[in-house]
């Protein structure tokens, strides 16, 4: 990053800050309502170094991998059948648009039903919030190869998978990479809305722990700002990949 | 680059915090520092206050239920109109509930020791006021056949609760501990939707956590004879009871008082005679009268839980209200080994006797 | 590096009886190629003008083995083109280049396609791109190129499995006159060194006559052969050929038969 663009991510960090310190003092919230944010960084610092936070995070992130992987691998597989196959696009859309309309909050209570309290079930809802974004940018990314590049791979006598792997895969990846931004910030939310339906540990847990039985405010903002840095860290992952794997074009 | 434009940005931000503080501010004055009861005498019954009704909100944290019998009856028969009270209530459920009463955006609430005392250690101001379950209704239960009788014959058992949080969890590891056990030594199974009553009767699970009112005497009802595990003879802890901040405490004292002599006079009455009580709920509820049967076996279960375990036998040696000061000292030491209260608070900072009704 | 080059290119393609047929949905099918004839000797270059539609980019499709004639055959050499092939190349009107792949990548494609080695790949890439001149921009992207440069590089492509038979589809049209004379020339030139069979599409009747032996007239559609001009110009050509009368006389004659059918875009 450019040392002007750093400097302008801090000043905007900087007043966002301000802009809720000045809420807290000019509206007279009281900590267990609306703690001020040096408080919450206190309580985030703390909430570290004893060692509260990082087993709920851990839980969280192996929660979101396994899910990430489950949800991008089905969606890139189904998103290309239904790129390459109107008959596929007929039968399988339908449920795949009900499924992404119906509210996961909904859904996922009936999922840790079916899949126990376990790590399934969040794998499962995580994955399954995943999907969509992924499933989409892949049908739409694949369709884009150009028809003109496909008759050239055909000229040379490329067989159906290297027009797969030298074609079709590099020309959809910036749209597949797109769908990955939208899906890692939707994964965090599937892990949480997952341990909400049902878990004994994870950063969902511990915001639940935190405002309803330990009234620790501070805390339960520090794991929402811990979530938040955690839908961040795997943006910019997908950010850092996007630049590695399509570069210039 | 341009550099950005500050004083744009400042203005900006102060724009919006303003505009977020009209939205957001409604709520009361900034509660003082000051926590210290006042170590006043309990105050006497008034003669019907003059002036227009004092407006309180009442947070009652469930849905309709008979087990709200007093407070139905005391509305119905006119007891909080006598003490000039304008009382409504939100009788759902409400996971906030604490936090609101604390900030007074709920003039009153019903909570536990398991919940005032680590929001007290955390800063919340609250003040319990009077008792309304002298027992900790949470208990354990399972069916009598599974040959459970007490928290030892738990181990290696699988336990059903709705989660590891709340005044269950607290209960469940004060059962255990008692017998020298720890969560890690029974098969916990979570049922986020409270579903532990019904995996009990399927034979999903040996025991679970509920409510002494509730699945125990649901369990009864359908023929199967049940066990229960009271934490009463183990541990005090505080059962659920009125709870309002200590600025609603001072500013509306008076209100208060005459809500807490109210809601305890019909705790009486029904005590006395619990048909009234019944005949309330259905009343205010009109449900519940599908299955008088059900609702009476529950409020039976509801008033034995009032009444404190040693004292059942002589409903009026302990009056209906009374706050059991070493049980609160009790349940702060036991949960402060569980690490629950992180600032150590004190009965005083706790509890007040001064809107009892004298005796 | 010329030993490689120099291997015996060129090859007799035969076009006999080719229909095709291009099904309509609510309409009756469309002929693009009727009863269409061609044949062309092996080193010998044919340049196929015709009106717009009259099938001459479906012919090259068929040629190249990309396209299944409803009727009719094409051979090379006798034997049968039933798919593409190794020994047909065909160069597209756009370059076709993939954009993520920097130049010389792009031109090792087929070779890798075909499951080339690296090394064997990398020589014969790096005599590509000399060939045809675009050696200094190996590591750009097609995006960073001239429009000039990138047919090169597709025609290098075209070139790196060494095919008996070129066939090109209006290559310089999406170019400026200066640039398109200039590689006309080269054009020339490569082949000269290995004397493959092309057959070239073009819309310039300038372009056809300083590049073909025949220059082959086509009807409107449904294609068919309307006339075949013999070119009489020695080789090497070079731009002062169009100043010949010979070659105004062969001008005169695209020039009418095509304007018997449909007129041709200037």
């Amino acid at each position: 990053m450019t040392r002007t663009a750093a400097l302008s991510v801090a000043a905007s960090f900087a007043i966002f800050l301000l802009v809720w310190k000045a809420i807290v003092v000019i509206g007279g919230y009281p900590p267990f309502i609306l703690p001020p944010p040096e408080s919450v960084a206190a309580r985030f610092v703390q909430g570290w170094t004893d060692g509260v936070i990082a087993p709920h995070a851990w839980s969280t992130l192996v929660e979101i991998a396994l899910g990430l992987t489950v949800g991008t691998l089905v969606g890139l597989v189904v998103g290309y059948g239904l790129a390459r196959s109107a008959a596929v696009e007929r039968v399988v859309s339908p449920y795949i648009v009900a499924a992404q309309a119906t509210p996961i909050l909904a859904l996922a209570p009936l999922l840790a039903l079916w899949f126990g309290p376990g790590l399934t079930s969040k794998v499962v809802i995580c994955g399954l919030i995943v999907f969509f974004p992924i499933a989409v940018s892949t049908m739409v990314g694949i369709r884009s190869v150009d028809a003109g590049l496909l008759e050239m791979a055909r000229s040379f006598r490329a067989t159906r998978r290297q027009v797969l792997t030298t074609l079709e895969i590099p020309a959809a990846l910036p749209s597949i990479l797109g769908g990955m931004r939208v899906g890692v910030t939707l994964a965090v939310v599937g892990a949480i809305v997952g341990e909400w339906a049902g878990a004994d540990r994870g950063l969902g847990v511990l915001v639940n722990l935190a405002r309803g039985s330990l009234f620790d405010i501070p805390l339960m903002f520090a794991t929402l700002v811990t979530i938040a840095l955690l839908g961040i860290a795997l943006y910019l992952v997908v950010v850092v990949l996007e630049r590695r794997l399509v570069g210039v074009r | 680059m341009r550099p950005l434009p500050l004083g744009r940005s400042l203005v900006t931000a102060v724009a919006v915090a303003l505009v977020a503080v009209a939205c957001g501010s409604g709520a009361t004055p900034s509660p003082s520092a000051s926590e210290a009861a006042a170590s006043g005498s309990p105050s006497a019954p008034s003669a019907t206050p003059s002036g227009p009704p004092t407006k309180l909100t009442v947070g009652l944290g469930y849905i309709p239920s008979v087990q709200f019998a007093q407070f139905y009856l005391a509305d119905q028969a006119g007891y909080y109109k006598d003490e000039n009270l304008d009382v409504t209530f939100q009788n759902e459920i409400d996971a906030n509930l604490v936090p609101k009463v604390g900030q007074g955006q709920v003039d009153i609430g019903i909570s536990d020791g398991t919940s005032v005392i680590p929001a007290v250690s955390q800063g919340i101001p609250l003040k319990y006021v009077a008792t309304i379950y002298g027992q900790f209704p949470s208990i354990v239960f399972g069916k009598e056949s599974s040959g459970i009788s007490s928290a030892a014959g738990l181990k290696g058992k699988s336990i059903g609760i709705p989660g590891r949080y709340g005044s269950s969890w607290v209960m469940l590891q004060a059962l255990l501990s008692s017998a020298k056990l720890t969560p890690d030594d029974v098969k916990i199974v979570e049922y986020p939707d409270f579903g532990q009553g019904a995996a009990v009767a399927q034979g999903a699970v040996d025991a679970a956590t509920g409510f002494a009112n509730n699945e125990p005497v649901q369990l009864e009802l359908s023929g199967t004879p049940a066990f229960v595990l009271h934490i009463d003879d183990i541990t005090a802890l505080p059962g659920p009871g009125l709870i309002v901040s200590t600025a609603t405490a001072s500013s509306k004292h008076d209100a208060v008082a005459g809500f807490v002599r109210a809601t305890l006079k019909a705790m009486g009455d029904i005590v006395a005679n619990p048909q009234v009580g019944l005949d309330a709920a259905v009343k205010a509820v009109p449900d519940l009268g599908q299955d008088t049967a059900t609702q009476k076996a529950i409020l039976d279960a509801t008033i034995a839980t009032w009444l404190p375990a040693s004292k059942s036998a002589s409903p009026v040696a302990t009056p209906l209200g009374a706050i059991d000061r070493d049980g609160w000292q009790a349940s702060i030491d036991y949960m402060t080994t569980l690490g629950l209260v992180p600032t150590p608070v004190t009965v005083d900072q706790l509890v007040s006797e001064e809107f009892l009704p004298t005796p | 590096m010329t030993a490689a080059a120099a291997v015996a290119a060129g090859g007799r393609l035969v076009a006999s009886g080719i229909d095709v047929r291009f099904p309509r949905r609510g309409d009756t099918p469309l002929d693009a190629l009727q009863g269409f004839d061609l044949a062309v000797d092996s080193g010998e270059i044919v340049a196929l003008i015709g009106p717009n539609g009259c099938g001459k980019s479906t012919f090259l499709r068929v040629a190249s083995g990309l396209l299944a004639p409803d009727a009719g055959t094409v051979t090379l050499d006798g034997d049968a083109i039933r798919g593409p092939d190794p020994r047909i190349g065909l160069v597209f009107q756009e370059p076709r280049l993939l954009p993520w792949r920097s130049v010389a990548d792009n031109v090792a494609y087929p070779l890798e396609l075909a499951g080339w080695p690296k090394e064997r790949r990398a020589a014969r890439v790096a005599e590509l791109l000399d060939l045809v001149g675009v050696a200094d921009a190996r590591e750009s992207r097609p995006s960073q190129l001239s429009g000039g440069q990138r047919q090169r590089a597709a025609i290098a492509r075209t070139l790196a499995l060494e095919p008996r038979v070129l066939l090109l589809d209006e290559p310089f049209s999406a170019l400026d006159a200066l640039t398109r004379e200039r590689l006309n020339l080269e054009m020339l030139a490569l082949w000269a060194r290995t004397r493959p069979t092309i057959v070239i599409v073009t819309h310039s009747i300038p372009e056809a006559i300083l590049l073909a032996d025949r220059v082959v007239v086509m009807t409107p559609r449904p294609g068919r052969v309307a006339a075949i001009v013999p070119i009489d110009a020695p080789r090497p050509r070079s731009l002062d050929v169009l100043d010949r009368a010979v070659v105004s006389d062969a001008a005169a004659q695209i020039r009418a038969h095509l304007e018997g059918g449909e007129t041709l875009a200037a």
